[in-house]
Order: C-alpha cells, then sequence, then structure tokens
C-alpha cells in the first residue's frame, strides 16, 4: 500500500513532463506514420500493407486514396491535416494547397494593388481606407492578398484526381515541334507525388513524381514552419508572396539559384518534373538563356510555344540592377497545389486543355486550379 | 534337501557348510584327475577364489593385496542358509562376468565415441524408412487392438511425439517444445511450440551499398557472406555496407513462443488452402492438425521426413530430398546461428532450400505461393490472382522471373521460411499488426500481440530486413 502511494503520483509526474516535453501545435510532414527511418521493429507497416493479400500490386488493403482519407479526410481521427475541406482540425486554419472537396480560398478577395507615391503604407495602416502617409493616395502600395474563407469554405470546383482514373499530365515532356499536349493515360494518387514512408523532404514530396520521367528535384523540409511562412501548413493569406531572403539577391550565374532558398522556386521546379513545358525561366534571348527554358520566348513547342514566367527566377532589370534573381512568380503563386473553389467565367470557362478544340472547356468548374475566380490572378498584378 | 528352480537354475537347500565340505572333495577329485601340474595351478587357483569369500590365515600370508582385496562382498553373518561358500560361489562367477564385461563396455564406448557428433538426421531413431521383416518399433507407438485412436496408437500423436522431442525427455536430442538442440545447445531452425530462441529484437538492418547506385561497391568482407561486423573492410567510409542483416539467437531456455502451428489436433483453418476462388474462401476450415500430418514418423528419407503430401491437405506431392549440407547452419542442418536464412543459389534448376520448403508449404497454404512473373496470374506475385482475398501476394516461392526477353528464371530469397518459423516464434504484434485480421475476417478482428503469424521479427520488423523505410 504505502509503495502505492509513491508509485502512483510518481507515474503521474513523469506521463505529464512527458506530454508536456513533445511539441504541440506543429505540423511536420514526417509525422505520424510517415516518419523515414522506420527502424528495426517497425510496425507502421502493417496500417495500410497486407503481405499476402493486398488489394493492389503494392500490397496495399485498400485503394490508395481511400486509405489517405482514412487519416486525411473528413471526420477521421488520424491525423489534423484534413486535405479533403482544406483545413488544419487542430488550428482551424485554411490548408495552404486547397482541398479536394472543400476548400477555403476566397476566391473573390477585392484587394488589388495601388500604385502611389512614395512611401508606401504599411502595417496596421493597410487596407484601412485611411490615407495614412498623407500622399494623397489611399492605402498605395499595400500587399495584396487572397485571404482565407472561414470553415468550411467553400465547394471545390478543380483539382488535381487523385482517384487513380486516368488523367493527361498537361505539358509532360520534351519540347516538341508536333503537337503534344502531354502523357496520357496516367492514374495519379496521393502516393504518386507523396511518400507515405516518409522522405524528410517538404511534404515528404517523392524526390521524383512516380512515372513522370522527371530528372529529381528535392524540396528541402527546411523552410520556417511559423505561421504563414512557407513551412507552415496553413495560411491566412493564399497570395503569399514568400519567396525567401535570399543574401545575394540579384545574383550572377553561376553558382544560380539552390534549392532551400526560395519556396517558390523550388516548388515550380518540382512540379515541372510532371509539367515539364510549363516551366518558364524570366528572361530574354537578351540574358543569354536558350529559348527553350525562357518565358515570353519561342519554345519551339507546338503548343506550349511562349509561356509565362513560372520559376519564380530568372534574369531581371527591376529595380535598376539587372542580374539574376528570384521573382514572385511562379506554380505556387496562382494554383492551389490539391484544388480550388474558384469557378471559371464566360470566357475562362470555355476555354480548352492543351490541343484540344476551342470552345471546349468544361464552364464554371474549369478554373485550373486558380486560387481567384475567372482571371482575377491576372489582376492581383497586373490590375488591368 | 530340495531341489527348486528358480530361473532356469537348480538351486538346493543344502546348508552352506555343507557345500564348502562338497566343493572341497569335488576340487581334490578335480585336482587329481589333470593331473600333478594342472591341478597344483587350477588347485591355487580355485583356493584363491575360495579365499576371496573367506580368507584363511595363509592365504593372507602368501599374498597380502589379495587378502586386502580379497571380496567386496563381506561373508555372510554366521547362521544365513545361503552361507558364505554359495555367496562365494556367485561372487566369484560375478567377478569373472565383470573382467569380460568391462573390456566389453569400453568397446562399446569406443564404438560411440567413433560415430559423428553433433548430427542429428531426419531419419533417426525409430523414423528409419525400411524397418525390415521383423522390425519391432511398431510397438513403441502402436496398440493393435486397443489403440486410442483411429491410427491405432498408444497415446494421442503430440503426446508420443513429446515424449521423445519434449522437455526433459531422454529419447531425442531435438527438443521441439523449447527449440533447442540437447546435444549441440544450439537453436534449432524451426523456433519452438513452447519456447523458442529467436532473436525477435534484432537490430541488424541493410545498409546500402556506398556509394549509392555505384555497381563497383563491392561488399565490406568481400565475400558472399557478410555478417555485420561494425568495420568499414572496403575503405568506403561506410562499415558493413552491402551487408546482410542478421536474426541472431536467444540464448537457452528463449522466449515464450507468441504464434505456432496448432499441433494438438484441435481444428483449425488452412489459411489460404485450396484453388484460386473469385468468392471469398480463406481455406480449409476444420482441419485437426498435428505433428504426424507434416512429418512421417515412419521415415521417408525426405528432408525432415516431411510427407510427401501433408494428410488431408489435398496437395499434389512434392518431395523434398533429404540431400542438403549438414554443415553446421547449412539448410540441411536442424541448427542456427543466424535465423535470417537467405540461402539460395544458381537458377532455377538448381536445388533451393527456400524454393523446396515453399513448394511444400504451398500444399496447404495454397494461394499464398506466388513467384515474380510467373506465366499464370494464378501464380504470379503483385498480379492480381483473381482470388476474392489473396489477390495480390508477395513473391514467396523462392525463385522468380526477370524482366528481359525471353525472361530468366532464377532462385531468389523471398519465400516462406525466410520470414516465417515453420513451428512457433516468440514475435509479438504491435499496435497496427495487433488487430490484423484473420484472412476473410472484418478489419481490427486480429488477437494482439499474439498475433504474430510465426514471423521471426516483433511487429513488422520482417520487413524492414529487406525494405529498410
Amino acid at each position: 500500500m504505502r509503495k502505492l502511494w509513491l508509485l502512483i503520483p510518481g507515474l503521474v509526474v513523469i506521463v505529464a513532463l512527458a506530454f508536456m516535453a513533445l511539441p504541440t501545435g506543429t505540423a511536420k510532414a514526417d509525422n505520424g506514420p510517415h516518419q523515414s527511418g522506420w527502424g528495426v521493429t517497425a510496425d507502421g507497416c502493417a496500417a495500410c500493407h497486407r503481405v499476402h493479400r493486398g488489394l493492389n500490386e503494392f500490397l496495399l488493403l485498400d485503394e490508395v486514396e481511400t486509405l489517405c482519407l482514412s487519416c486525411h479526410g473528413d471526420d477521421a481521427s488520424g491525423s489534423v491535416l484534413n486535405v479533403e475541406s482544406g483545413s488544419n482540425e487542430s488550428t482551424g486554419g485554411a490548408l495552404r494547397g486547397g482541398g479536394f472537396v472543400r476548400a477555403r480560398i476566397n476566391t473573390a478577395d477585392s484587394t488589388l494593388s495601388i500604385s502611389g507615391p512614395s512611401p508606401a503604407e504599411s502595417g496596421a495602416s493597410c487596407r484601412n481606407g485611411v490615407d495614412d502617409d498623407a500622399d494623397t493616395v489611399v492605402d498605395d502600395g499595400c500587399p495584396v492578398t487572397i485571404a482565407a474563407l472561414a470553415a468550411p469554405g467553400a465547394l471545390t470546383q478543380s483539382s488535381h484526381s487523385v482517384d487513380g482514373s486516368l488523367q493527361t499530365i498537361w505539358g509532360n515532356g520534351d519540347i516538341d515541334p508536333v503537337a503534344d499536349p502531354g502523357l496520357a493515360d496516367y492514374d495519379l494518387e496521393c502516393a504518386k507525388c507523396h511518400d507515405p514512408h516518409g522522405t524528410g523532404t517538404y511534404r515528404i514530396l517523392r524526390e521524383i513524381p512516380e512515372g513522370s520521367g522527371g530528372g529529381g528535384f528535392l524540396v528541402p523540409d527546411t523552410y520556417p514552419k511559423d505561421e504563414d511562412t512557407a513551412g507552415n501548413y496553413d495560411t491566412a493569406n493564399y497570395f503569399n508572396m514568400y519567396f525567401g531572403a535570399n543574401p545575394a539577391n540579384p545574383m550572377t550565374e553561376p553558382p544560380g539559384a539552390a534549392a532551400g532558398e526560395s519556396i517558390l522556386r523550388d516548388t515550380a521546379m518540382w512540379c515541372a518534373q510532371c509539367h515539364t513545358r510549363y516551366l518558364a525561366e524570366s528572361g530574354t534571348t537578351t540574358s543569354g538563356k536558350p529559348p527553350a527554358g525562357g518565358s515570353r520566348v519561342d519554345s519551339g513547342d507546338a503548343i506550349f510555344t511562349f509561356r509565362h514566367t513560372s520559376m519564380g527566377y530568372g534574369y531581371s532589370s527591376y529595380g535598376g540592377s539587372p542580374g539574376f534573381k528570384y521573382n514572385n512568380r511562379a506554380c505556387i503563386t496562382c494554383h492551389a497545389a490539391h484544388g480550388s473553389n474558384a469557378t471559371a467565367g464566360e470566357f475562362s470557362g470555355p476555354v480548352p486543355n492543351p490541343g484540344a478544340a476551342e470552345g471546349t472547356g468544361i464552364g464554371a468548374a474549369n478554373s485550373k486550379l486558380l486560387k481567384m475566380n475567372n482571371r482575377g490572378m491576372c489582376q492581383k498584378c497586373h490590375n488591368k | 534337501m530340495c531341489s527348486l528352480r528358480r530361473r532356469g537354475k537348480i538351486m538346493t537347500s543344502e546348508t552352506r557348510p555343507e557345500r564348502m565340505e562338497r566343493t572341497e572333495t569335488e576340487l581334490q577329485v578335480q585336482l587329481g584327475a589333470a593331473g600333478p601340474r594342472a591341478a597344483s595351478h587350477r588347485a591355487r587357483r580355485r583356493a584363491q577364489r575360495i579365499q576371496l569369500v573367506a580368507p584363511t590365515p595363509d592365504a593372507a600370508a602368501r599374498s597380502p593385496s589379495m587378502a586386502a582385496s580379497s571380496s567386496p562382498i563381506a561373508p555372510a553373518p554366521e547362521g544365513r542358509g545361503d552361507g558364505a561358500f554359495g555367496g562365494g560361489h556367485r561372487e566369484v562367477i560375478k567377478l569373472r562376468k565383470r573382467w569380460l564385461v568391462v573390456p566389453a563396455l569400453v568397446l562399446v564406448a569406443l564404438a560411440f565415441m567413433a560415430l559423428p557428433t553433433g548430427t542429428a538426421r531426419a531419419d533417426n531413431g525409430p523414423h528409419r524408412a525400411g524397418w525390415g521383416v521383423a522390425t519391432d518399433g511398431c510397438a513403441s507407438c502402436h496398440r493393435v487392438h486397443r489403440g486410442l485412436n483411429e491410427s491405432l496408437l498408444r497415446y494421442e500423436v503430440e503426446t508420443l511425439c513429446m515424449s521423445c522431442h519434449g522437455d526433459d525427455v531422454l529419447g531425442s536430442v531435438l527438443n521441439v517444445k523449447s527449440g533447442t538442440n540437447e546435444s549441440t545447445r544450439r537453436a534449432l531452425r524451426g523456433g519452438g511450440f513452447v519456447r523458442a530462441r529467436i532473436n525477435t529484437a534484432d537490430p541488424s538492418l541493410p545498409i546500402p551499398r556506398f556509394p549509392a547506385g555505384s555497381g563497383t561497391s563491392a561488399n565490406d568482407t568481400g565475400v558472399s557472406v557478410c555478417y555485420q561486423d561494425g568495420i568499414d573492410q572496403d575503405a568506403d567510409t561506410v562499415a558493413d555496407d552491402g551487408c546482410r542483416p542478421l536474426i541472431g539467437v536467444l540464448a537457452a531456455p528463449g522466449a515464450l513462443t507468441q504464434s505456432s502451428h496448432s499441433v494438438d489436433g484441435s481444428l483449425q483453418t488452412i489459411w489460404g488452402n485450396g484453388e484460386i476462388d473469385p468468392v471469398a474462401n480463406p481455406g480449409l476450415a476444420d482441419y485437426d492438425l498435428e505433428c504426424g500430418k507434416c512429418h512421417d514418423p515412419h521415415g521417408t528419407g525426405t528432408y525432415r521426413i516431411l510427407r510427401e503430401v501433408p494428410s488431408g491437405s489435398g496437395g499434389g506431392g512434392y518431395v523434398i530430398p533429404d540431400t542438403y549440407p549438414r554443415d553446421e547452419d547449412a539448410p540441411g542442418h536442424y541448427d542456427r546461428t543466424n535465423y535470417f536464412d537467405m540461402t539460395f543459389t544458381g537458377n532455377e534448376a538448381t536445388d533451393n532450400i527456400l524454393k523446396d520448403t515453399s513448394a511444400w508449404c504451398a500444399q496447404c497454404h495454397t494461394r499464398y505461393l506466388a513467384a515474380r512473373r510467373a506465366a499464370l496470374p494464378a501464380d504470379a506475385s503483385r498480379e492480381d490472382s483473381g482470388d476474392g482475398i489473396f489477390a495480390f501476394r508477395h513473391t514467396s516461392a523462392g525463385w522468380g522471373n526477370s524482366s528481359a526477353t525471353p525472361p530468366v528464371a532464377s532462385n531468389n530469397n523471398r519465400a516462406c521460411i525466410t520470414c516465417h518459423a515453420a513451428h512457433g516464434s516468440p514475435a509479438t504484434a504491435g499496435e497496427f499488426s495487433g488487430p490484423v485480421p484473420d484472412p476473410g475476417a472484418a478489419e481490427g478482428s486480429g488477437i494482439g500481440a499474439a498475433n504474430s503469424k510465426l514471423l521471426k521479427m516483433n511487429n513488422r520488423g520482417m520487413c524492414q530486413k529487406c525494405h529498410n523505410k
């Protein structure tokens, strides 16, 4: 009896201290069962695999999407990252990649860039409707936003298909003077992009998306995970122009850009392992870049001839100092990786898929995972 | 005086003094008939034998040593009917026999010493094929007119087998209860039914060759077998790169067996037994598995006296020849120092214990058998077999085909006994593996920690021995 009186409080204290020592509120890509280095008596294999009676060639106990959503779906308790509804069930924040069924992107966010004399308004002075700097222009220079909707958000209109049905990887493959839309009959699933065994990379993204033919790109999991910074799963502003603090911006090439310095550039390089011919580095032939890699120059491809800058990096004379710099024009600047609730309009709805006949677009759902309705993404920068 | 017959000998009721007097008389007659010299010799020897029972002072004086070691049996006390002489006669006889017996025993001992040591063979003891015309071994197990069961056995099968192969029994050194060879003190390959000596938490994992992808990087030891020793022998900055992982052996008595083949005759299900079936069919139910269903106690000349067809399995027959080398740790040897048995050789045509045992196991667990790129989906791994439960299977046949055209068949290291112990294992199942159900059962219905399915590592450690995620 005496020993029990000592033992019980001791156990309580020890267990409580152990829990208190755990990091709180930080979701990491390698987490739960998705941690590389499973150890000698790993048990997580049995969560998904059946060695002698699998459902598919990977010996899984269920389809990939079903398995993933059993933890990452609605009403699932395995993970706080609900990719079906685009929400972090722990913090209540909106997931950066949107969602496959619902998304919380304010695709009608009204903020536009406002030009005015220096200095620009900032911080608490921004978007308050007051000419805080008394330069006759209200809220001039304030950052543009795409705010997050309150949960549960809105129905997703366009998304990456992850149910294993056959799709086309648009733009996959080398520059081709003969019209080639991309790689057809590709069965995209969650695990084609993400490695559930854990990789130690950003979002446990595979070095090469399976079946893409990509040359490999590692996005390091070294970005800060503070709220709204690149590494964090949640965001309050989908128009997050974070592209890192490059100490040598502008740079001279070589050495050029490096992984881990700009999340925009890194993710663009990774996405281009599938959507190869969408990748375009800013600059012109005057920069010495070959046309095939440059934006706004003739790539030589029959379909993807001239492309908008999308690499998040390139040659620029912006700011009066020409050189190679990181920039804010990348894949995830405009598109949500999982799915968006943006709708397409009268002109954008009929836009066809690459290589298809004009007017064959599917209508309102033809938003191509953009973060704004119609062509609102263009206006966030160009403000015509 | 009357005569009694006891054990074929005529015994008289004469007293001991009467017998002594008679013997003396007979001796005198013999001495006279044999001649003086022989008589003298014989008399001397006879006198010595008598004196061994009751030495006379004269005899003691002639031979002090004889007097000192005169008889291990003291003269009979006065009054005892048997008398010193009768007892002395038997002592004489016993002594003579002893002088014969001792050398004979020595010869027998030498004969045993000449036998090879540490080698237990499947066909051994009473388990020898070809019992001969006047065999007697049947009676050790059978009662023709009063058997206990349909096989006319004296006892239940498990009881009979354990009477030699169990704990604290003398019949065999192969203790399958505790998974130990009682002679060599090493661990048995198949594990054990009550205790097993498999180190189910062995910490070794495969270490990729360095540099990654280099076709020229060698195993650290430079030999075909490498057991991790922590030394960077090929000086490429990575110790033990390319070395196979281990599953070591626990010291006796090992650990309690968690999962095993049930051999008590209770009704079980042979999981996966039967043909490919699009309708969910877990296997053959109500099968009373016993030792004798797999092993033929009459001897077969096969590996581990395994039956060609496990009784009642419906199998098509597979003979595993008992020709594998029996060197220590070789496939034919009973004992192990490393349970991660990756032995395989050559191409499909050559012998391979992994392939052989898989083909044999599959006579019961039919639909578990799968070979890489086999011609038919029903036989192929990682292809849809068409079965309602065993749709996609991990390679288990111990051989497979390459991706070349035409494909090249070769043995490989993925077979039943690579991962599973045949008798029983102390491995435990964990949070995710414990609830894994039996084939066809509801998810989450697994029995918990004991749900290790005779795997050689805890949880899914067997996966990690190759895949190392």
